[in-house]
């Protein structure tokens, strides 16, 4: 090679090194994910982020629940639901953990869009925009779902743990302010739903007649629901349903209630033995993936993409039906005047108003769990009125111990690890048992 | 075992010539081996004072059908685990060197054909919205190093650890594997080798389930029974055809290879076809240019398996057979039926091409450049189809079809200058710089189509809904590297540094320096006390590293569909803008030694190794939003272990000869430092059922100072409580064991009788392993396994027995140990006699009977305990299914003509 060659290759050499040394060589940008920058000009998705996150764990929500209270049994393979039907499980080892860590994180995602509503449109603009009226109403029905699940929970990022009753006075306290923003924004569902949300609360505080005016605010027909899609299905459906994966099915105190003749699938009405529609059930003597127990299953979500019910017009009848009964007047015939309503509106035959407490109770409760069947409401009820003693007493199973069954899910250990404000010790951390 | 080099003076006088003749030595140690990697430039193995393993894959195949790269390094090698963990044909396998040394990064080792790095993914696809799509065939995923046709490897040399693998730099903290593929000879004629195999797989029926046969249901159906009625002869068959040559400027090495392999349990199979072209033209006395060229076509019918609903293995094992029916003869499994999950079809099919050029040029005798340039480019295209009209649990009866792209592209460049000098100002040695850079893109694209309205149409448009997704990635690096060599007559001296610049380094962080230094000193002989010929010491200190995943630094929120299919996000990665390459710095120590004449030849290595900054993803506690934890640069891992290589010529006479080589390896790893985000946190002592102290460790997630990475804490039972009929459970969860063995072992023996006999027997164990048995709890829920099986009454009725066993499984995943030995090959070889296959116009030509992965001992209550579900790229906890390895059985023929 010549001495011109030689000097060009080392021109070359020293020319890749010169390049290679350039910053902009090592630097490759994440086509897939947004950067916080990005979202401040993708506000609604920001806002439709907070609400579809509390949205989308509703479904696990209502199996686990179900599994704790009377309503499903585990029928598959996974030891999880297995420890929640059985009630083994104790403080760290359940999986309603993840949903209070998620419902934790769509407050975090909640507080986090309102600082950015608030510097990107300015807070006068921001306090009356739609966008924050969905931030708020989700923010405050996160906290009602946390307070109706958990018996403890930090009530702020990073906090400490305060009870049941603190998130749920918190929640009502959201909730209201989810009611201004609403109105002030012009958007009236909004107002309802944190409305109806705001009577759930204070019913269980205690507060009947407060529940019953929130109640009472809440129109007919109105409904509120998680949205299950495409992408985000209804898992209710794809784990625990008839001719998909069959994991948990109705306990088997309710099999001889279920109409199995071809026209219904409808569970009976307690009282007066007629196929309830508001209780669809599916049974065509399957084994469940267990490989061993008949699979009765829910029928009440068909689809993926079912939604869920999280506040609604019947509940809120139920509501105001309680506080008549319980609410210190023990107006009876006023409570059954509203049970029959609803009972009229899906074909029922009507039920006498009941003279004792005990009655009224029993009729009050299987109105509440044919409404809001599969709504993750059974257990709610379970625990507020302790009668998990009694129901499950009652089912005599030896693989399900009264003694010693929680009756409420203790907060999620993550959180406790990792937040230095709250101690990750089985031994001091919540978890009410019967 | 080899040959050893021997020099003898001769005179000869101009134009005359002189015969000399040799014996051929036998020698279990080659100091003077040349090798290339890890070290700048070629150089004697006398003269680097690290480890560095090398096969001899051409010398191992005359005698053993080779038919996958990961089998070679089988039991061969002390320090690198190549092991089988899924038993479907192409799936994944495990392939790791010198354990664990990393939290949350990849632990295979970096791979090199012929100088450019090399896509070694094998796993499952990950990072795909869970709508479009899933784990197409369980966990295991296909793996690409099983593209690779053995047939065409030369040798393969093995680094380590950064104390070897400094000059790779910020990717090679878990060692480094080149591949160097076969070459044509100048001045040789061409030279033919045909190789053939047939044979077949077959499972040991070792499945838990033989007393399924000993019932029948209430109907007078007698159950299937997975050991007889699952396992069939997979088919092998092979054909490689090679040839060679050169003439005073070029040479040539030219292959064509086709493998066919079905599984035992079907579907299941792999066709893969390989081409490869590798040329040498010595254009002047000064420039030389090498091309090599390789393409492979690898299509997998991928075996549904693993954790898994619609696993074939899956569902036949977890059936109850007191359900069996007609339509489900095994008896329903996780409510999918054998006869279901088998018409699920599964393609993986790749188009591979890996390609450089090299360029050398010796500008003097004592200056060389190289430059190498090349290309790894991946196409793989997977497909999963459930049929319409069967039944798939969660998915439904409406079917279902996946299609999926994976495009890799992974080009090197590599510069090398080496100046050797001698006496400069009075020390000899050689100088080598260069620079390295790569730029890898992966892209993935899915779809998927759900609902079907019927039969007869299969393409994701044809379905009611559809979905799509992307992944990309994207991976930049230049590295500068230096080194210098002293030679000090029998010592050796090398310091050398390396500097790295990465795309995946956090924006804050500028480049990273990787330094190293090690020593050999050949012992002369006269100090050697009689029975050593020959003593090589060695110390070695280096530091390699491993760069963060492509985008781990940046903050992110992802895009979800959220409400009624509208636009969302949500908060996932927190991000790092100081994100490091975790560093791992190495010292290691040893000697090579040859006893006898070298007819023993002893390697050992006593290595430690301290990965710092290593990569740990703090959990925020979810009251602060993000999903995932953060990246930090915070921890330490120490892994450190002994080493030991033994081959020896036993019996050496004119008609015998037996090698025997024995492999150990004792390695050990612990956490030492999760940072100060970790917490304070207990681990209970259990003795007799009784809580009798408490242990103390810091931890972050399932990482616990003081223990190894991979461990298993878990609750377990603690005794019997007779008034209740229940085992009673540890309140709290407690150590149990680690996932990685800590002991390894191999030994390999090679009898000779005379020229044409040759006895190959390999035996390897492993200890110290355990595994969360989950398979066994399953199974008995499910009422599927002898467990339980073997305590039921004639009929199904409980017993008080297998109450008891279910009720135990009910409460726990039981651990068992992993603990095996393993008769891993024995193959026989017959060399026809040269006047037969002189008479076929052969040459050398042989005959070989094998069986691989013939039998094992263990006491694991499961099939096989190498078993894992995920593979080779996450061997972890749980066997979940994973169906065990296959025996093989070959007969091959080669020859040469």
């Amino acid at each position: 090679m010549s001495i011109k060659g030689r000097r060009g290759v080392i021109s070359a050499a020293v020319l890749a090194l010169v390049l290679s040394a350039c910053n902009d060589i090592l630097t490759v940008s994440d086509p897939q994910r947004y950067t916080s920058e990005d979202l401040d000009q993708a506000l609604p998705a920001v806002a439709n982020g907070v609400e579809g996150a509390l949205h989308e764990v509703m479904d696990s929500y209502v199996i686990y629940q179900a599994l704790l209270s009377d309503v499903y049994q585990h029928t598959g393979t996974w030891i999880q639901y297995d420890e929640i039907d059985h009630g083994r499980f104790q403080y760290g080892t359940h999986s309603m953990e993840g949903v209070h860590a998620a419902w934790l994180r769509t407050r975090w995602f909640a507080e986090s869009a309102e600082e950015r509503f608030n510097r990107v449109l300015g807070e006068g603009v921001a306090a009356n925009d739609p966008l924050m009226a969905q931030v708020h109403l989700a923010a405050g029905l996160t906290d009602l779902y946390i307070g109706m699940t958990v018996c403890e929970s930090p009530a702020a990022s990073s906090g400490p743990a305060v009870s049941d009753n603190a998130i749920l006075t918190q929640a009502v306290e959201k909730l209201t302010r989810a009611m201004q923003t609403a109105s002030a924004a012009g958007k009236p569902e909004y107002v309802r739903a944190a409305q109806a949300g705001r009577a759930r609360a204070n019913l269980l505080l205690g507060n009947y007649s407060a529940a019953a005016s929130d109640a009472a605010a809440v129109p007919d027909a109105f409904s509120y629901v998680a949205k299950f899609n495409n992408q985000s299905t209804n898992s209710i459906v794809t784990l625990t349903t008839a001719n998909r994966n069959e994991a948990a099915g109705l306990r088997e105190k309710w099999w001889p209630m279920i109409d199995e003749s071809a026209t219904s699938n409808y569970m009976r009405d307690p009282h007066t033995n007629e196929p309830d529609p508001r209780i669809q059930v599916w049974y065509q003597g399957e084994i469940a993936t267990d490989n061993l127990t008949p699979h009765y299953s829910q029928y009440k979500y068909d689809t993926e993409q079912s939604d869920i019910p999280m506040v609604h017009s019947s509940e809120m009848r139920l509501i105001q039906a309680e506080a008549m009964a319980f609410g210190g007047s023990s107006d009876y015939a006023g409570a059954m005047a509203i049970i029959n309503q609803l009972r009229a509106n899906v074909g029922l035959s009507p039920l006498p108003v009941p003279t004792d407490q005990a009655t009224m109770m029993d009729y009050l409760l299987s109105e509440r769990f044919a409404e809001t069947f599969m709504e993750g409401i059974r257990m709610v009820d379970l625990y507020r009125f302790n009668l998990v003693d009694d129901v499950f007493g009652a089912m005599n199973d030896p693989e399900r111990p009264v003694s010693g069954r929680p009756t409420k899910f203790s907060m999620d250990s993550g959180e406790a690890l990792l937040n230095p404000e709250i101690q990750d010790d089985l031994s001091v951390r919540c978890l009410p048992r019967a | 075992m080899g040959y050893g080099s021997q020099s003898q003076e001769v005179t000869v006088t101009a134009g005359g010539t002189a015969a000399v003749e040799f014996r051929l030595e036998v020698s279990a140690i080659d100091l003077d081996e040349i090798v290339v990697t890890g070290t700048a430039g070629a150089v004697e193995r006398r003269k680097i004072g690290v480890a560095l393993a090398s096969v001899n894959v051409a010398d191992i195949s005359e005698t053993t059908p080779v038919d996958g790269f990961s089998q070679v390094l089988e039991g061969r090698i002390p320090g690198v685990r190549s092991i089988g963990t899924v038993g479907g044909v192409g799936a994944s396998r495990e392939l790791r060197i010198r354990g664990t040394d990393s939290f949350t990064l990849g632990q295979r080792p970096v791979i090199y054909i012929d100088g450019i790095r090399v896509d070694q993914y094998g796993g499952e696809w990950g990072g795909i919205g869970s709508s479009t799509c899933c784990a197409f065939s369980g966990g295991a995923g296909e793996d690409r190093l099983s593209d690779l046709n053995p047939d065409e490897i030369d040798r393969i040399e093995v680094l380590k650890g950064p104390a070897a693998a400094t000059l790779y730099g910020s990717e090679a903290s878990g060692g480094v594997i080149q591949i160097f593929t076969k070459k044509g000879r100048n001045n040789s004629a061409a030279n033919f080798s045909l190789s053939t195999s047939v044979g077949f797989n077959r499972h040991r029926e070792n499945f838990p389930t033989h007393l399924r046969t000993n019932f029948v249901t209430a109907d007078g159906f007698h159950p299937l029974e997975p050991n007889r009625d699952l396992i069939e002869n997979g088919l092998i068959n092979s054909y490689d055809l090679t040839v060679d040559g050169g003439g005073e400027a070029v040479t040539y090495f030219v292959s064509g290879g086709f493998s066919y392999e079905e599984g035992s349990i079907k579907p299941n199979d792999q066709k893969r076809g390989n081409l490869r072209v590798n040329l040498n033209w010595a254009a002047s006395d000064k420039l030389t240019i090498g091309v090599t060229s390789g393409y492979s076509r690898n299509r997998i019918w991928a075996l549904q398996s693993g954790n898994n609903w619609l696993g074939i293995y899956t569902n036949a094992l977890l059936s109850n057979p007191f359900n069996a029916t007609a339509d489900e003869p095994y008896g329903g499994g996780l409510d999918v039926s054998v006869e279901d999950s088998k018409a699920i079809q599964t393609y993986s099919d790749t188009d591979r091409w890996t390609g450089s050029v090299q360029l050398t040029y010796n500008a003097r005798p004592n200056f060389t450049h190289k430059a190498t340039m090349g290309l790894d480019a991946v196409n793989d295209q997977k497909t999963r189809n459930l049929p319409f009209g069967r039944h798939y649990t969660y998915i439904g009866q409406n079917g279902e079809r996946n299609i999926g792209y994976r495009n890799v592209r992974k080009f090197t460049g590599d510069y090398l200058g080496t100046l050797d000098y001698e006496n400069f100002l009075g020390i000899t040695g050689s100088f080598a710089f260069g620079a390295q850079g790569y730029w890898d893109v992966e892209s993935l694209s899915m779809a998927t189509g759900k609902d079907f309205a019927g039969t007869g149409v299969t393409t994701v448009g044809g379905a009611a809904r559809t979905f799509g997704d992307e992944r990309f990635e994207e991976d930049i690096n230049i590295g500068f590297f230096a080194q210098n060599r002293f030679d000090f007559g029998n010592l050796f001296v090398t310091g050398a540094v390396r500097m790295d610049g990465n795309s995946a380094f956090g924006t804050n962080y500028g480049f990273q320096v990787y330094p190293k230094a090690d020593a050999a000193y050949n012992l002369p002989q006269d100090v050697l006390p009689g029975a050593m010929s020959s003593l090589k010491l060695r110390a070695a200190i280096g530091m390699a590293g491993k760069a963060p995943g492509a985008f781990d630094q940046f903050q992110t929120y992802t895009p979800n569909t959220v409400l009624d299919d509208i636009a969302g996000v949500s908060p996932d990665n927190p991000g790092n803008d100081k994100l490091e390459p975790e560093n791992k710095l190495e010292y290691e120590l040893g000697f090579d030694m040859g006893l006898w004449n070298n007819r023993v030849g002893v390697d050992a290595t006593y290595w430690h190794a301290k990965t710092q900054n290593a990569l740990l993803e703090i959990d925020l506690p979810p009251s602060e939003g993000f999903s995932d934890g953060q990246l930090r640069n915070v921890g330490e891992i120490l892994n450190h272990g002994v080493e030991l290589a033994v081959n020896t010529t036993v019996l050496d006479r004119s008609e015998f000869r037996w090698n025997v080589g024995v492999n150990y390896e004792w390695n050990k790893n612990e956490i030492l430092n999760l940072g100060e985000s970790a917490v304070q946190d207990s681990l209970p002592i259990y003795e007799n059922g009784e809580l009798v102290r408490w242990d103390y460790h810091k931890r972050i997630g399932g990482n616990w100072e003081g223990l190894p990475i991979g461990e298993i804490i878990t609750r377990g039972i603690i005794g019997w409580d007779a008034a209740n009929r229940t085992h009673l459970r540890s309140t709290y969860s407690f150590y149990q064991g680690q996932f990685y063995p800590d002991q390894m072992a191999s030994i390999n023996s090679d009898f000779s009788i005379g020229q044409s006999l040759r006895l190959a027997v390999q035996f390897r164990g492993e200890w110290g392993a355990s595994m969360g048995n989950s398979d066994r709890s399953y199974g008995v829920r499910q009422f599927a396994y002898d467990e339980l099986l073997k305590h039921l009454g004639p009929n199904g009725e409980s017993t008080p027995a297998s109450d008891s066993v279910r009720n135990y499984m009910q409460l726990v995943t039981p651990t068992d140990s992993r603990d095996n030995i393993r008769l891993q090959e024995l193959s026989l070889t017959y060399t026809l006699p040269e006047t037969l296959s002189g008479w076929l116009g052969l040459q050398r030509s042989t005959v070989t009977l094998a069986g691989y992965n013939l039998y094992w001992w263990d006491h694991c209550n499961c099939p096989d305990p190498n078993q894992n579900y995920q593979g080779g790229t996450s061997f972890g906890n749980s066997p979940f299914l994973g169906l065990p390895q296959p025996r093989r059985f070959l007969l091959s023929f080669r020859t040469r003509f």
